[in-house]
């Protein structure tokens, strides 16, 4: 069956190769998300008065303190989103979007971290308290 | 050619089965894009026996028909994306001159650009590029699915020609399963 060649030595050498590039790529696609991963960690690790940053269609909505607990419903001409932040963490409760993504999106409470509502366009995310004074100044 | 084309009709409603299936496995890991791609073993399978221009071909087929059969047309633009910038990733490295990659690297380099590419579609929709937040650990599900997805592709690949009606699109790619 023309399938079915007999591997050659020089097939053989190859193939051991390929498995080395192989391992190689893979190492490397698996180092860069760890880098940006480990350099995420190093930059929040600072962070004392984490703030959350509510942009709807990119334009800044709402910046509140993750340190009170609080309750806010997002309106926007697409939907609802309930926002809860409670013990130093935030999360969408309720939302009238089709697939309900966000709502089953993990708590969020460290800087960087966000939660999406793409058919809302609403973007919940951590920043730090730093951050936090200079947007509400340039927004 | 016709023999191509039936063969393309084979592979995507096997595609669509594997979407339709890994739709029924409960997966949420607080993340959203993490998945196991199944239907990208399809893709390998097209890649390797059919060749790019079908394989292009067949990914585009496959992701609009899995949004109007069982996806939402929201969900369209990201699937199209994603589906389109990890075939066009696959080919790339299939069709290096010298054939560096094995079919488990090209699936994870696939695998990686498929999220690649979902996620930038959502930061333009949202218009707000932080959403890359999301990028590192969808890279490493990427390559972790990739491999698994690269596996079972090699592993189909091989069960579709052993029935001897078909062959593969390069005979030289025979060492990279």
């Amino acid at each position: 069956v023309e399938n079915e060649r007999i591997p050659s030595d020089s097939d053989n050498v190859m193939k051991k190769k390929r498995w080395l590039n192989d391992i190689i790529l893979i190492a490397v696609l698996v180092l860069i998300p760890v880098l940006m991963l480990a350099i995420g960690a190093i930059r929040n690790s600072n962070d004392d008065q984490p703030t959350l940053l509510i942009t709807v269609d990119g334009n800044s909505y709402e910046t509140l303190p993750l340190s009170e607990d609080t309750e806010l419903t997002v309106t926007t001409k697409s939907g609802f989103n309930k926002v809860i932040i409670m013990d130093g963490e935030a999360w969408i409760s309720d939302a009238d979007c089709p697939e309900k993504i966000c709502v089953y999106h993990s708590h969020i409470s460290k800087s960087g971290e966000q939660i999406v509502c793409l058919p809302h366009k609403v973007v919940l995310e951590i920043i730090s308290g730093e951050d936090g004074d200079v947007d509400s100044i340039s927004h | 050619m016709t023999k191509k084309i039936a063969i393309s009709g084979i592979f995507i409603s096997m595609a669509l089965v594997l979407s339709f299936f890994e739709g029924l496995i409960p997966m949420n890991f607080g993340i959203p894009g993490v998945k196991l791609g199944l239907a990208n073993i399809v893709a390998l399978a097209a890649l390797f026996i059919l060749g790019p221009v079908y394989a292009l071909a067949i990914q585009a087929g496959r992701v609009v028909l899995a949004a109007l059969m069982f996806g939402n047309m929201a969900g369209l633009l990201y699937s199209i994306s994603g589906g389109l910038l990890s075939i066009f990733a696959m080919i790339l490295l299939y069709k290096l001159k010298r054939p560096f990659f094995s079919i488990v690297a090209i699936s994870v380099f696939g695998a990686v650009f498929h999220n690649i590419g979902q996620i930038t579609a959502a930061s333009v929709i949202v218009s707000d590029l932080r959403i890359s937040f999301y990028l590192p650990i969808l890279l490493l599900s990427g390559v972790a699915a990739g491999i698994f997805v690269g596996f079972a592709g090699k592993y189909l690949i091989k069960g579709l020609l052993r029935t001897n009606l078909m062959e593969l699109h390069n005979p030289d790619s025979s060492n990279r399963l």
